[in-house]
């Protein structure tokens, strides 16, 4: 699978995650699936990454 | 009449009318008809289910039934290639490659002869939002549309139909994710041109339609060929509303929503809840921008649940037969194949053969690897194990299997590309087990109470 990391939604606190590849440090917005929140990575309350 | 959705419902009360289960009470399509699905499936269960009275994405009641659990269980598909329930096993998925092999050309039929075309909504009359698009697990967050897409080739105008999950992001736009098989090539050929690739998500066919949508076929085949083939008859299509002859829809589907893809207009997709039972990560995918929305006027809204069996075994049954094919070129002896649901009727194959020489099973092994990357785990059994029953082949595994010996991997192979395990996309090892008893030493005996025993004493006249 595509390599991930898991993001904590700024509004809802809620966590989900998105291919690494297609966000990590791209300036596009991540939509939350809990809450809609439109946010980018930098923007995220919390990122859970693997550094790699 | 033409085969659809009704007549194999049809076909499916007058085999098995204890698994159609219809439920009249109001129901969200938001987490409600996928938690029924659960709870049933928590006791084992997998009736067809019909929802009459489900509220659409605006919160209003919707015209339309929802149809769910059409491929969970193997039987349904038995009775969907014409055969009597009971032969479920082997017999289904060698009668769908017999069907595959004997493709039919479609026929295109007007639009008057079109029940699909019953309702047309274009302009500002389209709302996919009218439509009861089912959210099934959590973190999925927006509803998808999950049945078969299909598209034209920009080049040669050849038909594809494929699986692919789609978001549903407002009244006339919707996300998309592929992997990079047909579909993807088709929209990277045609943005070369600068064109978006015109597509429509067929909602609700005969189960044939999707089961073909899962054969493995070349990119030069029509499949709407192949799925004329599955069905045994032609598959009857329209000029769809927003593209004519350019995109070929069916006729007789129960939903057709037109778009086209544009890969040039990008949007965050997902997550998604996939076959694998895990959730498919968040992507940055292509728009597709809905042009038509028809339907028929009473017309069911059939939904697969993917990530449970609904979806495991539509996509597992095309492969067994495929699979067991290609073991035959090389050991003859080949019984039987099954995509267990246990490997989400993808990553794992059980083969049972009649073993006539030692290394017989690791071939076996060896020739069913190749036929689909995201097979990862082939068990081959003896003949006296049935495949279809799993506990059977783990017992197997547990009494002829000395793991030095007779297991086997292969490292860093092209694999499935939503296997969660996998560290490189899209690749990953295989592992090969031969669970065969040997050839060339004694081997312990299975037991058993005599034969002759076992026909004299019946259940029935001591319990």
């Amino acid at each position: 699978m595509a390599r991930i990391f898991w993001v904590v939604c700024p509004q809802c606190t809620k966590k989900f995650y998105a291919a690494k590849d297609d966000f990590r440090n791209k300036e596009r917005p991540l939509l939350c699936p809990f809450c809609g929140k439109r946010f980018i990575d930098r923007e995220a309350k919390e990122i859970i990454d693997d550094q790699n | 009449m033409a085969k659809d959705l009704r007549t194999f419902l049809r076909d499916l009360e007058r085999q098995m009318p204890e698994d159609v289960v219809r439920i009249k009470k109001e129901i969200s399509p938001k987490f409600e008809i996928t938690a029924i699905q659960q709870h049933l499936e928590n006791e084992d269960r997998y009736p067809l289910l019909i929802f009459e009275n489900v509220k659409n994405l605006k919160g209003e009641r919707s015209p339309f039934k929802v149809m769910t659990n059409v491929f969970a269980s193997r039987q349904k598909c038995t009775v969907a290639m014409d055969l009597p329930k009971e032969k479920w096993r082997m017999e289904t998925s060698m009668e769908f490659a017999r069907r595959c092999n004997h493709p039919i050309k479609p026929v295109i039929v007007s639009k008057k002869e079109a029940p699909v075309k019953e309702v047309i909504k274009t302009g500002p009359s389209l709302d996919l939002r009218e439509l009861p698009v089912l959210t099934h697990h959590e973190m999925d967050g927006n509803p998808y549309l999950v049945d078969a897409i299909v598209a034209a080739d920009p080049e040669t105008g050849v038909h594809n139909s494929s699986h692919h999950r789609m978001l549903v992001r407002g009244k006339d736009e919707l996300g998309l994710w592929m992997s990079p098989r047909h579909l993807w090539n088709y929209c990277q050929r045609a943005a070369e041109k600068g064109k978006a690739l015109p597509i429509a998500h067929v909602l609700g066919h005969h189960p044939g339609f999707y089961l073909a949508t899962e054969a493995l076929v070349g990119m030069e085949t029509d499949e709407y060929d192949v799925i004329g083939g599955v069905l045994n008859e032609p598959l009857r299509l329209v000029p769809s509303e927003a593209y004519g002859d350019q995109l070929l829809v069916p006729a007789d589907a129960e939903i057709v929503v037109e778009g086209e893809v544009m890969l040039d207009t990008r949007d965050s997709e997902g997550p998604f809840g996939e076959f694998t039972g895990y959730y498919g990560p968040q992507r940055w995918g292509p728009v597709v921008k809905v042009k038509a929305i028809t339907h028929r006027k009473d017309a069911y809204y059939m939904n697969i649940l993917v990530g449970h069996p609904d979806t495991s075994i539509l996509g597992g049954i095309p492969k067994e037969a495929g699979i067991y094919e290609e073991v035959k070129k090389s050991v003859p002896g080949v019984k039987a194949v099954h995509f267990p649901i246990s490997g989400c009727c993808r990553f794992h194959a059980y083969v049972s053969i009649e073993k006539r020489v030692d290394g017989e099973g690791k071939v076996a092994a060896i020739a069913s690897l190749p036929y689909h990357d995201e097979l990862k785990h082939v068990i081959v059994v003896d003949s006296d194990v049935d495949p279809f029953n799993e506990k059977e082949v783990l017992w197997a595994v547990a009494t002829r299997v000395q793991a030095g010996d007779d297991v086997d991997i292969v490292r860093r192979v092209r694999g499935g590309a939503l296997d969660p395990s996998s560290y490189i996309h899209a690749v990953g090892d295989k592992m090969l087990i031969d669970a065969t008893r040997p050839i060339s030493r004694p081997y312990s005996e299975r037991i058993r109470i005599p034969q002759e025993v076992m026909d004299r004493i019946k259940l029935k006249d001591w319990l």
